[in-house]
């Protein structure tokens, strides 16, 4: 008994970060309705400043530093500027990520908040490095600020420390739910919560509101994981990133409604972790459910949340939400079909060591993003968890073909089924949430089973997890033949696959699975008032996402004949998810993009060789990201809204023009959704810039569909060019305009249908 | 349409209720001092996604008038107050308010001292009665609305969304006065009411107009109600302004109103 | 398209329908038929509860009481079943697909989705568009706008979409929420004349709107609805002299 009250005491100090973060994420979610997954990353920043300073006085800044004062500095300074630097990241998120984003599609959100997390984490890494700091980074460790003493109680040995960290975590708690209980300001911010136009029309705005939120957060969030740094893991980027993932399950168990609960959730789980860690050493404990417990609680508590407590989140009443991009059914034709893997087949035969590798590796990152592309950009599920089922895959491939023999063609289908069968079951709160809840479902999901089952040694031996080379008819399909790294047949193999897979979902795109897809994703109702069933073709769409994700993953499996974990973790899936999100989420060429760009593949490959930029990898996924989702989003985002909106009119054939542009590069596909938006919007600048007669030649409508790049350089230059003429002037000069204007209650639609005209 | 003149004029006489009266004007004569209009809206055509739900709409309230306007549904009449507020940006055509163009600026226009009371009453269900009102002022206006509104002084802690219908249209004005505003904009305050509390709070609204000097406009659709309080009136039709006049003249012509709604 | 029901045959019929929001009644006792053939109207002012009525018979609100399709009890059924069962509808606001063109709009109602569809997506042979869905498309005359995307079309070309989605497919009744709310005159007139049409080919039509001109015009029988009542029935020439009905629409005072 007394042992598990020191082990839930010693749970308090995770416990307290829990309830800190899961509070801030409640109150974000009611200032906003964005769920922040970057709010651990935004913490983390605070815990290396904070140890930067204690060390030797540098205060970091994303670009230069400077020493804040000779030797180290006090401890109480040391926390207050360490805590106000997430503050201030906090802040800047709102203005330039979130605030532009609030109309956005969920989805262009969550890859928003996602990108924060990885460029956050990247920057981390990438700015305390020894050169800025004039030391070692790994000798940086979090220096204690609380009080180290202890005293017994009840036979158990009882850390002062963690008792303090949970009554700052109350304290906290306790004066978020004050705000927004009792002041005006905080009721104001409910208020908004239920319906933005309503208090809007009282006189409030909501973006004040919101950035107060948010530097209050930030910098609660930064102090307590400052001070329970030391307790609860150094400075290590990624346990801190992932933080978030129990506070996001505390914040649900509060319905993102009450900052109590949430505090007092966060405790406890923390406190339940550390008695479980405890369980764990016991002889009557589960061999196999030694490892991965703790991290497997919070996908629990999230469908306990969801399912046993049964009352809905409320969902934010604020008008005009924005859509997903566009679709367009993507027509199989023979002729290019054939050339495209045709060259790819010649590539693959120029080449070879890791620069085959490579091409493999990105052959099968297309295929797991197409899974992304399937479940996300046609079904409009928001599904974090696809590297868990490719991983699934892997691992049940790994015990097909060492403890079973199952031979090949079976051994991966099987592996696949296997993770079809998982996939369902990660679909089924689909069922009951949708949007960034059901994002924050699914990773609590993918990192309860990489920490169960990944991670877990009776499942997964230490060694890792062999797998039997592939052969057909006594035919050797290995990915390696002595110190050849990859065999021209493996990677023909792969491509087969790849190539069969992909043809086999343009049909479904363009068959009743993509209509009813579609349907669903434009209009759940409208779905089920046509004769659609809704639940049914959810569960559909991630029994069939978790299929290519889990061939994905058995393809993984065999080109490197060894299973890690490393190559599934959620970070990985996170990443994918982004650079199709990048290439584009709505289309086959997307997906192929985000493989060339995806993990070890091409990109990754040149970054590294050529450019010796490997460390950057992240980073630039990570602005990737953020660019796509607030700059040019492929739902047209506020730089073509802003466009449109200050356009004084514009002529019948140029909007004529602007329509064939989306219309043309979307069939086309020819390089990326990209250049829909970029194009759209490189339209829209050449038409305002022409006044100040530095506009590019994007006037006309061929000329725009070149390549992303040229457009996007070519928009960012217009945009650049009309902030210079348009300026902050009234739109009252669009009053005898009958074709463009941006009804503040809908600005997003109004962009959508003038672009579309 | 001929822009109002900024003058007011005197009371027409409803003779000729045939062809629209230019302005929809009627200036009581307590306050004929040549006071600056509430709103003034000219050649307004404002929709959704581009598309136009009015089309031209022309009217003007001054300072201690009340507007009926009136219309089936989907005749424009919320478009028109949405655009006034300042919650839809007009796609062509202007809206003056207090001196000063709304523009789709809805926190400015609303701080200026226009105030609408959309169809869906802009409550806070989830919060409670005082809560509601709070957001709208301080202690000393929380004490005026009680005053005039003692109804709602044993409901303060009830949540909103738990408040009778008619409750809540009380709870609606009683937030929208402690603004103060000087231009309110009321839209279908009766839904779903039964006529009784409609008799009840339009009363007080002619009496709010009267006392405080406030410019009205009103969405009802229960019309001679409306009427009865109302100085003049505009009819809208498939967007556009069918009738227009005073709204003792149209009172006295329902033979008219009854054909805009019910077809010809 | 419909099965051709007997023309004076029972389709839908709703007993004691009520639908409770909190502490309000929206519905309450709501008891109406619609027959084969015949296009049924049901108005009343705003918020009577008309939209919730039929929210709550296709199976999107809860209710109580009961609600039979050609005798069958639909009660147990979710939305899209009964929409299978040919209980179909329309939404006020249309509510297309955007992502689909036209003829997508309507193939979606017809063709079966799930596991089946999806093998058959990917080993079998293209189907071709389904002949309902023509028949419907020009039913209501929109055949050649079948590639559109339904922004490119204007609101009523949209409804009138819905409304086809809503017909094609083993549909027996059709429940319309306001699909003449935002088209202009002649446009209402020409919806009118589709109505008819749709009705003699056998499909009961459950008109909502508050068009009077049309609803007048058009229907056989309508019922009045206010306050989750239903106040009065009959047919159009007997429900406008009603006395409730105006004192419904334009406030207590009625002149004559």
């Amino acid at each position: 008994m007394s042992d598990i009250l020191q082990f839930a005491v010693l749970g308090f100090s995770t416990g307290a970060v829990y309830a800190v973060l899961g509070s801030s994420l409640v109150s974000i979610y009611v200032a906003t309705g964005i769920i922040n997954f970057a709010q651990g990353s935004l913490a983390l920043w605070g815990v290396w400043q904070t140890a930067a300073l204690q060390a030797n006085g540098t205060l970091v800044l994303p670009i230069g530093s400077f020493k804040l004062t000779d030797g180290p500095t006090d401890t109480v300074p040391a926390l207050l500027i360490g805590a106000a630097s997430c503050l201030v990241w906090a802040v800047l998120a709102h203005f330039l990520v979130f605030r532009p984003l609030r109309r956005a599609p969920v989805l262009g959100q969550v890859v928003a908040s996602v990108g924060m997390m990885l460029l956050l984490q990247a920057l981390v890494t990438l700015r305390f490095d020894a050169d800025t700091l004039g030391l070692d980074p790994t000798v940086l460790i979090p220096m204690p600020i609380l009080p180290s003493d202890t005293f017994t109680l009840a036979g158990a040995t009882i850390a002062v420390s963690n008792l303090i960290l949970a009554g700052i975590a109350i304290a906290i708690a306790a004066g978020m739910w004050a705000y927004l209980r009792f002041t005006k300001m905080g009721t104001a911010t409910r208020a908004g919560a239920e319906d933005e136009r309503a208090l809007r029309l009282l006189g409030y705005s909501p973006d004040r509101l919101a950035a107060l939120v948010w530097g209050a957060t930030g910098f609660v969030s930064g102090l307590i994981v400052v001070l329970a740094a030391p307790a609860i893991g150094g400075l290590d980027p990624t346990s801190y990133m992932f933080y978030v993932v129990p506070a996001l399950s505390v914040a649900l168990v509060g319905r993102l409604t009450s900052v109590g609960t949430v505090c007092a959730a966060g405790l406890a789980l923390g406190a339940l972790q550390q008695i479980l860690l405890f369980g764990t050493t016991k002889d009557w404990w589960p061999s196999w459910a030694q490892a991965g417990v703790g991290d497997a609680i919070p996908f629990v508590i999230v469908v306990v949340a969801l399912f046993a407590l049964g009352r809905s989140i409320p969902e934010r009443g604020s008008a005009g939400v924005g859509r997903l991009p566009r679709v367009s059914v993507p027509r199989l034709r023979p002729l290019p079909v054939a050339g495209a893997v045709a060259v790819a087949g010649l590539v693959i035969a120029l080449t070879s060591g890791t620069w085959r590798f490579s091409l493999v590796m990105s052959a099968i990152f297309t295929l797991i993003a197409v899974s992304v592309v399937l479940l996300t950009g046609y079904l409009g599920q928001i599904s974090l968890a696809t590297m868990a089922f490719a991983g699934a895959a892997g691992f049940a491939l790994s015990k097909l073909t060492t403890n079973a023999g199952v031979p090949f063609p079976f051994s991966l289908f099987l592996a696949a089924v296997v993770s079809t069968l998982l996939g369902v079951i990660v679909g089924v709160p689909a069922l009951r949430i949708r949007g960034a809840q059901l994002a924050v479902a699914t990773v609590a999901a993918a990192l309860a089973i990489e920490a169960f089952v990944f991670n877990n040694p009776s499942l997964t031996p230490y060694s890792g997890a062999l797998i039997k080379d592939p052969s057909l008819f006594g035919y050797s399909l290995a990915v390696r033949e002595g110190t050849n790294i990859i065999t021209l047949r493996f990677s023909y193999l792969v491509l087969a696959v790849v190539v069969l897979l992909l043809i086999a979902v343009a049909r479904l795109f363009g068959g009743a699975t993509g209509r009813a897809f579609l349907a669903v994703r434009s209009n759940e109702r409208a779905a089920s008032s046509a004769g659609v069933d809704v639940a049914a073709t959810k569960l559909l769409g991630f029994a069939i996402a978790s299929f290519l994700a889990g061939i994905g993953g058995g393809l993984i499996g065999y080109s490197s004949g060894q299973l890690s974990a490393a190559s599934f973790t959620v970070l990985v899936g996170l990443t994918v998810l982004a650079m199709t999100y990048v290439g584009g989420i709505t289309t086959i060429t997307g997906a192929v993009i985000a493989g060339l760009a995806g993990p070890l593949g091409v990109l990754y490959l040149f970054l590294n060789q050529s450019l010796d930029l490997s460390k950057y990898y992240t980073l630039i996924a990570a602005l990737g990201m953020l660019l796509r989702a607030v700059v040019f989003p492929p739902d047209g985002g506020p730089v073509q809204e802003w466009l449109a909106a200050r356009l004084p009119r514009r002529t019948p054939a140029l909007a004529t023009g602007a329509g064939s542009v989306t219309a043309g590069s979307v069939t086309a596909g020819s390089v990326t959704a990209g250049s829909v938006t970029a194009g759209t919007a490189a339209t829209s600048a050449g038409t305002a810039a022409a006044s100040t007669a530095t506009a590019p030649s994007a006037g006309t409508t061929d000329g725009v569909a070149a390549s992303a790049a040229s457009a996007a350089s070519a928009a960012s230059a217009a945009s650049a060019a009309s902030a210079a003429s348009g300026g902050p002037a009234d739109s009252e000069s669009s009053a005898d305009s009958d074709s463009v204007t941006a009804a503040d209650a809908a600005p997003s639609i109004a962009a959508r249908s003038a672009d579309a005209r | 349409m001929t822009t109002p003149t900024p003058t007011p004029t005197p009371t027409p006489t409803p003779t000729d209720t045939e062809s629209p009266v230019e302005s929809a004007t009627v200036t009581p004569t307590a306050t004929a001092t040549a006071a600056e209009p509430a709103l003034v809206i000219e050649n307004l055509s404002a929709g959704y996604r581009g598309v136009p739900a009015i089309r031209g709409v022309n009217l003007r309230v001054d300072p201690g008038n009340i507007l009926a306007l009136l219309g089936p549904n989907g005749a424009g009449k919320t478009t028109t107050l949405l655009a006034a507020a300042g919650l839809l940006t007009p796609l062509s055509g202007t809206v003056t308010a207090l001196g000063a163009p709304v523009s789709g600026r809805v926190e400015r226009t609303a701080r200026a001292g226009v105030s609408l009371i959309p169809d869906d009453r802009g409550l806070f269900h989830r919060l409670t009665v005082i809560e509601n009102l709070r957001l709208a002022g301080g202690r000393d206006e929380l004490d005026q609305a009680l005053e005039r509104f003692p109804q709602l002084r044993p409901l303060l802690r009830r949540r909103c969304g738990l408040l009778s219908g008619g409750e809540q249209q009380s709870l609606a004005i009683a937030r929208t006065l402690m603004r103060k505003p000087r231009v309110l904009l009321i839209d279908e305050l009766s839904m779903g009411l039964s006529p009784i509390a409609i008799q009840a709070i339009l009363p007080t609204l002619r009496q709010l107009a009267d006392e405080t000097n406030l410019a009205i406009v009103l969405v009802e659709q229960h019309i001679d109600q409306a009427l009865s309080i109302a100085d003049s009136a505009v009819v809208l039709h498939h967007g556009s302004v069918a009738l227009s006049g005073p709204a003792a003249a149209l009172r006295e012509d329902r033979q008219q109103i009854q054909s805009a709604y019910f077809g010809r | 398209m419909p099965a051709e029901p007997d023309s004076k045959q029972r389709l839908l019929a709703t007993a004691g329908v009520s639908v409770h929001y909190g502490g309000v009644r929206a519905n309450d006792e709501i008891t109406l038929a619609v027959d084969g053939g015949e296009i049924v109207g049901l108005i009343g002012p705003n918020g009577a509860g008309k939209t919730t009525f039929v929210d709550a018979i296709t199976g999107f609100t809860r209710y109580t009481g009961t609600v039979e399709l050609g005798g069958t009890s639909l009660d147990d059924a979710g939305p899209h079943r009964r929409r299978r069962a040919g209980l179909a509808r329309t939404w006020q606001a249309g509510e297309l697909f955007g992502d689909l063109t036209v003829a997508e709009n309507l193939i979606v109602a017809v063709e079966g989705g799930g596991v089946r569809g999806a093998l058959t997506d990917v080993f079998g042979r293209r189907r071709r568009t389904d002949q309902a869905v023509w028949n419907a498309l020009e039913l209501v005359g929109l055949a050649e706008l079948a590639e559109h995307r339904p922004d490119q079309l204007t609101l009523g070309q949209q409804k009138l979409v819905g409304v086809a989605r809503a017909i094609v497919g083993a549909t027996q009744v059709l429940l319309l929420d306001e699909p003449a709310a935002g088209l202009d005159t002649e446009e209402s007139v020409a919806f009118g004349g589709e109505l008819r049409r749709l009705a003699a080919s056998g499909l009961g039509v459950l008109l909502i709107d508050h068009d009077m001109t049309l609803v007048l015009d058009v229907c056989d029988r309508v019922y009045v609805m206010d306050f989750g009542r239903i106040i009065a029935t009959g047919t159009p020439a007997e429900v406008s002299a009603d006395e409730r009905v105006v004192a419904a629409y334009l406030g207590s005072a009625v002149t004559t």
